[in-house]
């Protein structure tokens, strides 16, 4: 069988696309548009790039109205929703851990500031944003892979792609269409800690993982925090990953995220909520279901 | 070699010295500081004639690098006093002069560093030639081909050194980035394209209406084509640099378009260099508006060169390292096996950055060249010649912005004369 590759550095991390069934010439347009996305999406989102649009906005929202472009107020608007949706759990926010590491307020302390969640003090309409109180500073980072990939999926799609498996950082995993030999994708999630790993079947669906960042590096596993716990105001340190399969890589990765930072109420809501998705936790190497999606109950 | 032999030897074999220039040999004369350059045998002793803004920055670049260049001021020359005495707190020890020529009856000199402004370049130059001396001359050469052919027939006829103020020449990130170029690491070269920006009159304050001239030179054609000697010089050298080539003509445009002051040189220009081999060199310069600011972008077919800014672009940069998983997943779908795709982590640390925003050509990017230059000046005399090459760099660097002044105010393509090949 032909397959077509296409690789490439992207939002901090590697992207790999594999389209089985087709060639080198049929999949290098598909492969420029795919660039195209990712760089576009990049210049938009990024916090690392000094003249991306969210740069733009942290540097500048605060002292006056920022105009925003079309994209930017739909992602605005899809944060909004996840925000409400999985009870402050995913907020998009840049947070200051060392500010946090110098008080000493209590967890209720923290838990009642919570509720006063700064995501509040961001406005934006149609053209343009607004900060409205300091110490606030857009962070995309647990939701750029996902829009990112649904655009990739869109426009796969529109150029005929029926087949694919699609990996960005190994995180966030889509698959259009089945395997080309028959029946979904199957997927085995690696266990580093010597446990069982984890299959799950993609067909037409996103999983994503938060958690700790684990490598095994000269024989040794490794653990770096890097998701913060917005409630506690903390880094997320506890040897946990959680997984969230769903038709969307943008809810994929999103309630991943949401997921790692959630209290016992918001885990609650999230899986209410989100009843389509399966959800998935390892704990000291063992994975467990939480929920099965309730279109799919193939997991093993 | 006497000049007509290396005239004849150049016409007949090479289009023009630039094609003898080599970084290597700009790095060697820069790295020869390892004898004492501060002994009583080994210091260059220089006058400076000219101790305007430019003059002065030169001086100060001398005394912070003593160690290196190896360079005594002995003498400096203005006619405007203020500047003269400015000059003489940096160098309290130098004889002052109002005229060169008495500066050029000094003995013990070694050389000169001539920043007049730039009508009153090609006499000093070509007196201290003729006097023995050994010149460094701030870029562009001259106000006109006449003089600027003059100065290089008296260089090639003393057999002195003349070096110009280019200074990108000795800038460690156009070396290695001409190295690049030169290697073929950006493949086939087709086009470059140049600005400079600015936002602002480019006025110096003048304490007399009736120094306005004196001061203001730059604004005024009888001394000076403005922004096209003044700033285009540098990046025009760069691009023959590149090509090793010379442009075969030029075209342009220009205007007075914002600063209608009074001023008679073009605030606003346009100029395309065409090469034997198709290449295009684009250059535009304005002083009204400094998004952009100052660039030279070289661009082959594999790869992209911004060199005042010190980046390096792949065209095709390499692709990451596949996950393990994604190999099998190909090697299975090619051997029409069926296969679950290990894979799948919080998230991939990655190991090399985004290739997008390119590379720094080299690290610790901290001079402009102009101290290099300097140095290089001063070793080229304790060696007694000039380096290969490089005084053509800034003969062709000034001759081809004087054509494009030229083609713009003729509104015609034009070609170097004949005889201003050297």
């Amino acid at each position: 069988m032909k397959v077509f590759e296409y690789s490439t550095y992207a939002m901090g991390t590697r992207f790999h696309l594999v389209v089985p069934g087709w060639d080198e010439p049929m999949g290098a347009a598909v492969g420029a548009y795919v660039s195209r996305i990712l760089r576009e999406e990049e210049d938009r989102m990024s916090r690392y790039k000094d003249h991306s649009e969210l740069t733009k906005i942290n540097n500048n929202a605060l002292k006056e109205f920022v105009e925003i472009s079309e994209p930017m107020k739909q992602i605005l608007d899809e944060c909004q929703f996840y925000v409400e949706a999985t009870k402050g759990a995913f907020e998009p926010l840049l947070h200051k851990v060392e500010k946090m590491a110098a008080s000493a307020e209590t967890i209720n302390e923290i838990s009642s500031k919570h509720q006063t969640s700064l995501w509040k003090n961001i406005k934006w309409d149609d053209h343009k944003i607004r900060f409205l109180s300091s110490g606030i500073a857009l962070d995309l980072g647990g939701f750029g892979k996902g829009w990112a990939m649904e655009k990739i999926v869109d426009c796969l799609k529109e150029n005929h792609v029926t087949s694919a498996f699609i990996s960005f950082g190994e995180s966030t995993i889509t698959t259009i269409g089945s395997h080309p030999l028959g029946g979904p994708w199957k997927t085995q999630i690696p266990n580093l800690y010597h446990g069982k790993p984890l299959d799950i079947e993609l067909e037409d669906a996103s999983i994503s993982i938060s958690g700790l960042k684990v490598k095994k590096v000269d024989g040794k596993v490794k653990k770096m925090a890097h998701i913060y716990h917005p409630s506690e105001e903390r880094m997320i340190e506890e040897d946990i990953l959680m997984l969230t399969k769903s038709v969307s890589p943008l809810r994929a990765e999103i309630l991943s995220t949401a997921l790692m930072a959630a209290d016992d109420s918001q885990k609650t809501a999230i899986l209410q909520t989100f009843s389509d998705d399966g959800f998935f936790e390892c704990k000291g190497g063992n994975w467990q279901m939480l929920k099965k999606p309730l279109k799919q109950a193939n997991e093993s | 070699m006497t000049y007509q032999n290396r005239r004849t030897f150049l016409k007949n074999g090479l289009v023009a010295g630039t094609a003898i220039l080599t970084p290597m040999s700009l790095m060697k004369i820069m790295a020869q500081t390892g004898q004492n350059v501060n002994s009583p045998n080994n210091k260059v002793l220089l006058g400076v004639i000219g101790t305007g803004s430019r003059g002065m920055h030169l001086m100060q670049i001398i005394n912070d690098n003593k160690n290196q260049n190896g360079i005594e001021i002995v003498a400096i020359c203005d006619v405007y006093k203020p500047h003269l005495d400015e000059a003489q707190a940096i160098a309290p020890n130098a004889k002052a002069f109002e005229d060169y020529r008495d500066l050029l009856e000094m003995k013990d000199l070694d050389g000169v560093i001539i920043a007049t402004p730039l009508h009153v370049h090609a006499a000093p130059t070509i007196d201290a030639l003729n006097s023995g001396l050994h010149v460094f001359c701030e870029k562009a050469m001259a106000r006109n081909i006449e003089d600027v052919h003059a100065m290089a027939l008296a260089h090639y006829e003393t057999g002195k050194i003349l070096q110009i103020g280019q200074q990108r020449l000795f800038d460690p990130k156009f070396l290695r980035g001409m190295d690049k170029v030169h290697n073929g690491d950006l493949g086939i070269v087709t086009q470059i394209r140049a600005f400079w920006h600015r936002n602002n009159d480019w006025r110096r304050p003048v304490p007399s209406p009736d120094l306005e001239r004196f001061i203001n030179w730059r604004l005024y054609r009888e001394y000076s084509a403005g922004l096209l000697t003044e700033l285009a010089c540098h990046h025009i050298q760069v691009g023959n640099w590149a090509k090793r080539a010379l442009p075969i003509d030029v075209r342009g445009t220009g205007s007075i378009s914002y600063w209608k002051d009074g001023r008679e040189v073009y605030d606003n220009v346009a100029l395309i260099f065409r090469y034997e081999d198709g290449t295009q060199f684009i250059y535009d310069s304005m002083i009204q508006n400094k998004k952009y600011g100052l660039e030279v972008q070289i661009m082959g077919d594999k790869g992209t060169l911004e060199m005042e800014t010190n980046r390096f672009f792949l065209e095709n940069p390499p692709a990451p390292p596949k996950p393990a998983g994604i190999v099998q997943l190909v090697q299975d779908l090619e051997r029409n096996v069926f296969g679950s795709v290990p894979i799948g982590s919080s998230s991939w640390d990655a190991e090399l950055a985004d290739t997008n925003p390119g590379e720094p050509i080299i690290q610790n990017d901290s001079t402009d060249g102009t101290p290099e230059s300097l140095t290089g000046f001063a070793n080229s005399i304790r060696e007694g010649k000039s380096i290969p090459g490089l005084f053509e760099e800034g003969y062709y660097g000034t001759m081809w912005t004087l054509l494009g002044e030229q083609a713009i105010d003729t509104g015609e393509v034009v070609k170097i004369p004949q005889q201003f090949v050297v």
